[in-house]
C-alpha cells in the first residue's frame, strides 16, 4: 500500500491537525500560565496534563483502525505474516496522532523552560508519556477489533479520558500514580526530580495494556478466551504497578529529592550553594543573601559560613535556605534566609505533647521579627499579634533585640521556660543603637 | 503437493462436531465441493485455509502443518482463501485492497503492488483498480476477493462460493480464469451451481452432515446421473441421486 492510501483512509489525517491546534492552545492557556520559567523538569512534568488530550485521541484513532481490521477479520486470520505485524502497522496512525499532540504541547510549554540557559527536557518523562499513549492505543485497537465501531469509538474516547483524567484525584493517592496522571506534580521545584516508582508504575500498566492488545491480535479463533486472557494481562499489569507503588511509598508524591551533589558552591561570606539553573543569577542571589546575613548578625542571629538553597542539604555547617525557583526575588531571598536562620525545631521533650513546649507560641513572633530585621516590610504573616509584637521588639535597641532573641531561642530548645517578653531586657541594654 | 486433511474433526465452540473424522487429499487441478446448506463446506475450506483449528486430526500441505508454529507461515503463504463474505476495508481502493492482501501473505509492498495489477487484470477488474472498493457491486466485490487469492501466487486456492452473485458472463470469465491457472495450482471451489461442472472441474467432492459421501472425477460423478437426465442437467441429476437417500 502506498503512503497516500494510509493518509487518505486513516482518521489520523483529520484528527492530527485538530489535535495539534487544540493541544497548543490548551497547553498555553492551562499549563504554561502556571510554569516557572527556566525549570525544565517542571515544564516536562507539567506536560502530564496533556495526556488528557493525547490519550483519548490516540485511543479513538486506534479503535477506528481496529474497526477496519474487524471488517477484514477473515483476511487477517489467513495472513501469513505474524498477527502482530498488521496490528502494529495499523497503530502507526495512532502513534502519529500521539506524537503530533505531544509535539504541539511541547512546542507550547517547553520554550518557557528554555528561558533558562541550562538543561533539557526530561526525556524519561516524555518516554513515559509515549508509552502511556501506546498502551491506550493498544486498548483502543482491541476494542475496535472486538466490538462494532459504533461502540468502540465512544468507549475508547470516553473511557480513556476518564482513565487519565480522574484517578489522579482518587484516594488512596497511588491510584493516581499508576496511570501517570500525577507526574505533573513530580518536579515543580528545582529540588525535585521524578520518582522512579512514579515512572515505573504507569509503564507497567501500559505494558499490561499492550500485552492485552497483543493477545487479542494473536489469538485466532476463541474470542472469549482471548478477551479473558487480555483482561488477565491488564489486571496483572495494574496489580504489579500498584504493588510497586505501594511498596515504595504509600503516601509519597511523584517526585524525589534532587541530589545535593548537583549544586555548585562558590563565593565567600557566605559560600553559596546553588542549583545549576540558578547559576546565571549567582551574583544577585549572593548579594541578597549577604544583605540578609549582615542584618541578622546585627541583631544577634548568626548565619553559618555556607548557605545552601536545598531544603534537604543537611550537611553540617550549612544553613538550608529553600530557594526553589530559578529566579527568586530579593524579597523571597531575604525572607527565606530570615526564616531559615531563626528556625528552631520542636525539642524531643515536646514530642507527642505540643502543650509541653511552653515557648512554642513565640515562634511566630521570632519569625516576624527576623523578617523585619532583614528589611522585609511585608512579613507575610497572618498572625497579626505576632507582627505587632515583633514591631515592638524591633523598636528596641539592637542589643536588647539580640538578648531577647537569645533568650527565646534558648527557651524554644527546651520545655521548661516559656516565651521571654522583650520588656524583661529593657533595663540591661537601653541606649544602644536601633 | 496439495492440502491433506487427516482424520479432521471440527466443531464450533462446545457444539456438536460440524466435520467428523474427515480424510481428504485435494488433488492437483480444479475440484468442486458440493453439498447442501449446513453440510460443512465453508468449515472445510476454513480448515484448509488455516483459519479454523481442528479439534482433532491434522491439516497439512507438503509436510507443513497448518497449526505447527514453525510450519504455519509457509502453509499460509501457499494457500489462498476466499471466504463466503468478502468485506472491503473501508477507504481502500481496489488495487490497494488486493495489494494489502498480498502484503498480508508475506509479499513486499512493492511486489504486492505490482502483483495486484496483474491479479485484477485476471479477474477483469483492471479498469476498476482505482475505484473505492466499497463502490464495487456485489459481483465485482467477489471478483476482487478472487484477485486477493491470486495476488500472491498461491499453490492452493480455496474459494467459497466464488460465483455467487456473478452474472453468466462473469461466471464464464471466472471459469476461464480457473482454467488459466493450469495444473500446478490445486483449486477447491465450494458452490451450489452445477450447470457447468464438466467444463471447469476435474474432481468432485460431495459432503453432507460433516462427512464426505462421494469423491471422484467429474466423469465418475456425472455417471451417477439418471439416464433420462437432460444433457444440461446431468450434474444436478447426479447430485440429486447421490443426496437422494439422505434428505
Amino acid at each position: 500500500m502506498r503512503r497516500p492510501a494510509r493518509l487518505r483512509v486513516s482518521a489520523a489525517a483529520c484528527l492530527a491537525p485538530l489535535l495539534a491546534a487544540w493541544c497548543y492552545v490548551y497547553a498555553r492557556e492551562n499549563v504554561l500560565t502556571f510554569l516557572v520559567r527556566g525549570d525544565w523538569p517542571a515544564a516536562t512534568g507539567a506536560l502530564a496534563v496533556m495526556l488528557c488530550c493525547t490519550v483519548p485521541a490516540t485511543a479513538t484513532v486506534a479503535a477506528w483502525e481496529g474497526g477496519r481490521h474487524r471488517a477484514i477479520a477473515a483476511t487477517l486470520a489467513a495472513a501469513a505474516r505474524h498477527p502482530l505485524v498488521p496490528a502494529a502497522r495499523a497503530l502507526v496512525p495512532a502513534g502519529v496522532v500521539a506524537a503530533v499532540g505531544m509535539a504541539a504541547s511541547c512546542a507550547a510549554v517547553l520554550p518557557a523552560a528554555a528561558g533558562g540557559p541550562l538543561g533539557a527536557p526530561v526525556f524519561e518523562l516524555i518516554g513515559v508519556y509515549a508509552v502511556i499513549d501506546v498502551g491506550y492505543a493498544a486498548v483502543g485497537y482491541t476494542l475496535g477489533r472486538l466490538v462494532p465501531v459504533a461502540i468502540s469509538l465512544p468507549a475508547a474516547l470516553l473511557g480513556s479520558f476518564w482513565c487519565v483524567g480522574f484517578p489522579r484525584a482518587f484516594s488512596p493517592m497511588w491510584i493516581g500514580d499508576i496511570d501517570g496522571g500525577r507526574l505533573e506534580d513530580c518536579c515543580s521545584t528545582l529540588d525535585r526530580l521524578p520518582a522512579p516508582r512514579a515512572l515505573i508504575a504507569p509503564l507497567l500498566v501500559a505494558a499490561g495494556m499492550v500485552a492485552a492488545g497483543a493477545v487479542v491480535a494473536m489469538w485466532r479463533g476463541r474470542r472469549s478466551w482471548s478477551v479473558a486472557a487480555a483482561t488477565g494481562c491488564v489486571a496483572l499489569g495494574v496489580v504489579l504497578a500498584a504493588g510497586a507503588v505501594r511498596d515504595a511509598d504509600p503516601l509519597g508524591d511523584a517526585g524525589v529529592a534532587r541530589p545535593v551533589s548537583a549544586m555548585t558552591c562558590a563565593g565567600t561570606r557566605p559560600t553559596l550553594c546553588l542549583w545549576p539553573e540558578q547559576e546565571p543569577r549567582r551574583q544577585s542571589i549572593l548579594a541578597s543573601v549577604r544583605t540578609a546575613s549582615e542584618r541578622l548578625r546585627l541583631v544577634g542571629v548568626s548565619v553559618p559560613a555556607t548557605v545552601s538553597v536545598s531544603p534537604d542539604d543537611h550537611r553540617p555547617g550549612r544553613l538550608d535556605v529553600p530557594l526553589l525557583y530559578p529566579d527568586p526575588s530579593r524579597a523571597d531571598i531575604l525572607t527565606a534566609v530570615a526564616d531559615a536562620a531563626v528556625t528552631v525545631h520542636e525539642p524531643a521533650c515536646a514530642a507527642g505533647d505540643p502543650h509541653a513546649w511552653k515557648a512554642g507560641p513565640v515562634i511566630g513572633t521570632v519569625q516576624a521579627w527576623a523578617h523585619l530585621a532583614v528589611g522585609v516590610t511585608d512579613t507575610g504573616s497572618t498572625w497579626r499579634q505576632a507582627v505587632t509584637a515583633a514591631r515592638q521588639v524591633r523598636d528596641r535597641p539592637l542589643a536588647v533585640q539580640a538578648a531577647w532573641y537569645r533568650a527565646n531561642t534558648a527557651a524554644l530548645r527546651g520545655c521548661t521556660a516559656g516565651p521571654q517578653p522583650v520588656g524583661a531586657f529593657t533595663q540591661a541594654s537601653s541606649g544602644g543603637p536601633r | 503437493m496439495s492440502i491433506e486433511f487427516s482424520c479432521c474433526t471440527f466443531g464450533y465452540r462446545r457444539g456438536a462436531p460440524v466435520l467428523r473424522d474427515l480424510d481428504l487429499v485435494l488433488p492437483p487441478g480444479r475440484s468442486v465441493l458440493l453439498g447442501p446448506n449446513g453440510a460443512g463446506k465453508s468449515t472445510l475450506l476454513g480448515l484448509g485455509a488455516g483459519v479454523l483449528r481442528p479439534r482433532s486430526g491434522r491439516v497439512a500441505r507438503g509436510g507443513s502443518d497448518a497449526w505447527r508454529r514453525r510450519e504455519r507461515r509457509r502453509f499460509l503463504r501457499e494457500v489462498g482463501w476466499l471466504p463466503q463474505a468478502v468485506r472491503p476495508t473501508p477507504g481502500l481502493r481496489v488495487r490497494e485492497h488486493v495489494a494489502y492482501a498480498g502484503w498480508l501473505k508475506g509479499m513486499s509492498r512493492a511486489d504486492a503492488w505490482q502483483a495486484a495489477a496483474g491479479a485484477l487484470a485476471r479477474v477483469g477488474l483492471a479498469d476498476h483498480a482505482d475505484r473505492p472498493a466499497r463502490a464495487l457491486s456485489g459481483g465485482q466485490t467477489r471478483r476482487m476477493g478472487i484477485a486477493q487469492c491470486l495476488v500472491h501466487d498461491a499453490k492452493v486456492l480455496l474459494l467459497d462460493e466464488p460465483t455467487a452473485g456473478l452474472d453468466p458472463a462473469q461466471r464464464a470469465s471466472f471459469a476461464t480464469t480457473l482454467l488459466g491457472l493450469g495444473d500446478e495450482v490445486s483449486v477447491l471451489v465450494s458452490t451450489h451451481q452445477t450447470e457447468d461442472l464438466s467444463d471447469t472441474y476435474e474432481h468432485v467432492f460431495l459432503i453432507d452432515a460433516g462427512s464426505l459421501i462421494a469423491r471422484g472425477t467429474t466423469a465418475e460423478f456425472l455417471a451417477r446421473a439418471r439416464p433420462d437426465a437432460l444433457p444440461g442437467r446431468r450434474a444436478e441429476s447426479a447430485y440429486t441421486e447421490l443426496m437422494g437417500g439422505r434428505c
